[in-house]
């Protein structure tokens, strides 16, 4: 049991300190720029055409930097940061002022979310499958050719992939609609007119970053299981007459699955990144098009909160994975 | 005179190298593609007639056509020079990045396993994990879109180098652990050998192919950044790179303005250079794997 | 008392290179009866183990076998498993024949309970119509072999080393073999451990009636437990012979220099190394093989290979000294 308590309280640890390094990080970045966002907020707020005095400028000025605490010192500044993170305020965004940007990253939420829990899902299992068949079976033409094509799937970056994607189904052969995430002109319901357009829109973009998560998952896998093949227990299992499928699953598949899982633990950070690239790459409203609406409007507050969001919602993804571990593996639960 | 001794071991490393790498049809079609592209981007780029990075030099949108290889773009830039122009900023960002980065990483992953399994050296173990979990893109485009003005080549390596050093460090780590409980490291510590001098003859012979392979690995990456941050607007404007490309090309409705060869060159170009180094880099591996070259130098014994 | 296993002429070699091989088992020949306990002994590298997986028909890359059959006889039928069908081989393992390997650490799968193990390994071998029955073989043989049934419950990682290497024991003997092999048994357990294993594997074989054999480099367990040992050096066996006669007057040099190395309370004297190390299995030398460091050889031993000759009823020497 004391195993056990040790790796979970290590977890929780590695969560908190994940989410503080990262919050450090946004703070220097915000802080130690030579633009003052103050001043980008005025000049956001002149150019859609208030006409003030300058004595209301200066004052304005004034309120803000006292709201935004930019009048404190820089570890002040910090601790009632951290404050606001806390209480889920990030702060009001500048592209659409005063709207808080909590509300943004709110509704592009779901979407990012619901592609990364579908990219995640579909390529981890079905890559795991297959690398560990074409690992009991590397011998077999189709063994090689699968690994020949991950080989080449793998490498290549997300954003590069979403473009091909959107060159060769879009452009040259017109199967998949571009814009958005579901039918422009259908209430939102839980119709499955609805869903089906969610699902046509949310293809390509799911595909782009399958393909290359799950070449990851199948080349390690299929390393694992001709690794695993040979070690002592799975021999014993043949020399018991065990059958060939027993032996694949239970024996094999079965501890290879547990770094795999870590691995997965690790990985969320990486897979999310690419998926909000594809995001933007096909105009699916989720946090990813967000930045990028973020990043043309000059809002640093809404640049800073989706940074957050998802650093929390990544340590959060992995903290949960890692909680699977000690379910499936009983050497955590019971090791010496 | 050690110099040459060693001179001369080295090159026949390479050749006895060599023979073993080309035996792979994998790492002939990677090293071979590397190769003519470094061509381009070196030896051919600075022949240019048109000078890339300006615009209006020659006629707009021309599809591809043996005055204009790859076409022209609606900028008035040929496609074809202004590919030679990315692959050498993007090899050069590349190295860039790989080189800052394993430096970060040599420190904190050879600190990670000395230090081992006690608190202290988890806590840097923590530390690496967290650097590796965290979600890079958000965070990058912060920092470029704050660094703006500065941004150039290098800038944009130490950049990246802020998160890429994450990974190898992590690998290295526990390269370092993975020696540190073989017996001959415990015996070197207890025949008095100090600290550096085991670092140096023991790790390093070990640690070394993986570095390569990390290198390798680090370029790829910080080609796949540098376009993603192109796509935002956030690589270097003044130099031609496949980012910057990428992110005109767009913004122009290239594609659907039926002037598809300025994003697909780019994207063809991104897709076969990583291929090829990736490829070349597992190669590499392969033939590093100490089993692996124990065979090879057997086999040499004989003829 | 019939012949359970007639191995002939087994050349199994180490396939390492394009047109290389390590000869690990080089023209051996053998036969073993039924409930006789056998002691195969030689150093490291000797080829034992390897002996024992062609045995056991446990041949894989990069091990191939050139020559040889292993005839099982089986029901009245003389049976080569080297040439079975992987079917076939498959339905008679652990029923016909079992093994007990030397890492018992390693051989369990670690992420599945105990219980499930036995379960597993007995319904891949009979139809288990009655779980009734199945838990009562297992409650059987672990009464058999002194293991408390809550290690049912219990997954590989929470049993000491010699727990470990009971339940293997028990797992090998469960369905009743009557030919049993073990690698090692010993090798990485404590001395009691040790002798538990031991006095464990004699009980049974009482009890089951098992032919038993047994790859040891430790000359001293095998002294305990065989009826009779065959010795082995560099890919070739150099004597066999009741073990009482092995150790009472070893008629071999290597036979002799190996017992004599055995440590005797008492006896004082300065043991005898011999030097040099065993020949190089890529291209063992003409002749006998164990010529260079033997203090009696000839110029005629190194001329061309020695035979192994029956100099007596129950007795095989491979040595120009005795009987050609």
């Amino acid at each position: 049991m004391l195993i056990l308590a040790k790796y979970l309280i290590k977890r929780f640890i590695f969560f908190l300190l994940t989410i503080f390094i990262g919050i450090t990080i946004l703070f220097l970045i915000s802080r130690l720029i030579p633009v003052n966002p103050i001043d980008l907020l005025m000049s956001k707020l002149s150019t859609q055409g208030a006409q003030i005095t300058q004595e209301q400028f200066d004052s304005t000025k004034n309120t803000f930097m006292k709201l935004y605490g930019l009048d404190k010192t820089l570890s002040r500044q910090y601790l009632s940061f951290l404050q606001g993170l806390s209480t889920g305020d990030l702060g009001p965004s500048f592209s659409f002022f005063p709207k808080p940007v909590s509300e943004l990253i709110y509704h592009s939420m779901p979407w990012s979310i619901g592609l990364l829990a579908t990219v995640v899902l579909i390529s981890w299992t079905v890559g795991n499958f297959i690398g560990c068949i074409t690992g009991f079976f590397s011998q077999k033409k189709l063994s090689k050719v699968l690994e020949g094509m991950f080989l080449v799937l793998y490498p290549i970056p997300y954003i590069v992939m979403a473009l091909l994607m959107v060159m060769l189904f879009i452009y040259f052969i017109p199967i998949f609609p571009y814009f958005g995430g579901a039918p422009i002109g259908i209430t939102r319901a839980f119709s499955l007119k609805y869903f089906v357009g969610i699902i046509r829109h949310a293809f390509l973009p799911a595909i782009s970053v399958i393909l290359i998560t799950m070449g990851s998952w199948f080349l390690s896998m299929r390393a694992l299981t001709i690794n695993i093949k040979t070690e002592n227990f799975v021999e014993f299992a043949e020399l018991r007459g065990l059958p060939r499928r027993k032996i694949m699953f239970g024996y094999v598949m079965r501890n290879c699955l547990l770094p795999q899982i870590t691995g997965l633990a690790l990985s969320v950070g990486v897979i999310f990144t690419g998926s909000l690239v594809t995001e933007y790459i096909f105009a699916y409203p989720g946090l990813g098009y967000l930045m990028y609406y973020a990043l043309t409007n000059a809002d640093l507050n809404l640049m800073t909160g989706i940074a957050f969001f998802a650093i929390l919602a990544i340590s959060t993804g992995t903290l949960f994975v890692e909680l699977m571990l000690p379910l499936v593996d009983p050497r955590i639960r019971y090791g010496e | 005179m050690r110099l040459i001794a060693s001179i001369h071991t080295f090159q026949i490393e390479v050749k006895r190298a060599f023979k073993f790498l080309l035996a792979s049809r994998y790492f002939t079609f990677g090293f071979t593609v590397l190769l003519i592209f470094l061509t381009l981007g070196f030896i051919l780029s600075p022949f240019a007639p048109y000078d890339p990075r300006r615009w209006g030099l020659v006629l707009k949108d021309l599809p591809l056509s043996l005055k204009h290889p790859l076409g022209t773009t609606t900028l008035g830039q040929d496609v074809f020079w202004l590919m030679t122009y990315s692959i050498k900023n993007s090899i050069i960002l590349g190295m860039v990045t790989a080189t800052f980065s394993i430096a970060i990483a040599m420190f904190m992953g050879f600190l990670a396993g000395y230090l081992g399994r006690k608190p202290s050296g988890d806590l840097i173990n923590m530390v690496i994990d967290s650097f590796c979990i965290i979600p890079v893109l958000p965070v990058l485009l912060i920092l470029s879109f704050v660094l703006r003005k500065y941004l150039n080549l290098v800038l944009i390596g130490l950049i990246l180098s802020i998160f890429g050093w994450a990974w190898p460090a992590k690998q290295l780590r526990s390269i370092v652990l993975d020696i540190r409980e073989r017996t001959f490291t415990r015996t070197a510590i207890s025949s008095g050998l100090g600290m550096a001098k085991i670092f140096l003859r023991e790790y390093m012979p070990f640690a070394l192919p993986w570095l390569m392979m990390q290198f390798l690995e680090l370029i790829n990456w910080s080609i796949g950044m540098e376009a993603t941050l192109g796509v935002f607007g956030l690589s270097t404007m003044e130099e031609a790179t496949i980012g910057t490309t990428i992110y005109w090309a767009m913004n122009y409705q290239a594609l659907f303005r039926g002037i598809w060869w300025w994003l697909a060159s780019p994207v063809m170009i991104v897709v076969l250079f990583v291929i090829s180094i990736y490829l070349v880099s597992i190669s590499l591996s392969e033939y590093l794997n100490p089993r692996v070259r124990l065979s090879q130098m057997r086999k040499e014994r004989e003829t | 008392m019939k012949i359970l296993i007639e191995a002939e002429k087994l050349k199994a070699y180490y396939n390492i290179d394009l047109n290389r091989f390590v000869r690990a088992v080089d023209d051996v020949s053998l036969s073993i009866k039924e409930e006789e306990i056998v002691g195969i002994a030689g150093e490291s590298g000797c080829g034992k183990s390897t002996l024992l997986k062609v045995l056991i028909a446990s041949v894989n890359p990069p091990l191939t076998m050139l020559e040889g059959k292993v005839l099982y006889n089986i029901d009245g039928e003389k049976i080569d498993i080297l040439s079975l069908d992987k079917n076939r081989l498959r339905d008679l393992r652990w029923k016909v024949f079992s093994f007990i390997p030397q890492n018992a650490m390693n051989s369990l799968n670690p992420v599945s309970k105990i219980r499930k193990i036995f379960l597993e390994t007995i319904s891949a071998h009979q139809k288990i119509e009655d779980r009734e029955q199945a838990e009562k073989l297992i409650e059987d043989i672990f009464e058999k072999t002194g293991l408390s049934k809550k290690f049912l419950g219990f997954y590989p990682v929470q049993l000491s080393g010699g727990m470990k290497q009971r339940v293997v024991v028990a797992l090998a003997t469960i369905l009743k073999p009557k030919m049993i092999f073990c690698d090692e048994p010993t090798s990485g357990l404590d001395l009691i451990s040790q002798k538990n294993i031991l006095q464990l594997l004699q009980e049974l074989q009482k009890e089951l009636k098992n032919m038993l054999v047994l790859v040891s480099h430790d000359m001293g367990i095998l002294a305990q437990a065989t009826d009779r040992i065959i010795i082995m050096y560099a890919g070739k066996i150099v004597e066999s012979a009741p073990t009482k006669k092995i150790f009472e007057e070893p008629y071999h040099p290597y036979t002799n220099a190996l017992i004599n190395l055995l440590p005797v309370i008492g006896d004082k004297s300065r043991k005898i190394v011999f030097h040099g190390t065993p020949p190089s299995l890529i291209n063992p030398p003409k002749g006998c093989r164990f010529s260079r460091r033997c203090p009696f050889s000839k110029s005629a031993c190194e001329k061309e290979g020695i035979p192994l000759v029956k100099v007596e009823p129950d007795r095989y020497v491979a040595c120009l000294r005795f009987g050609v």
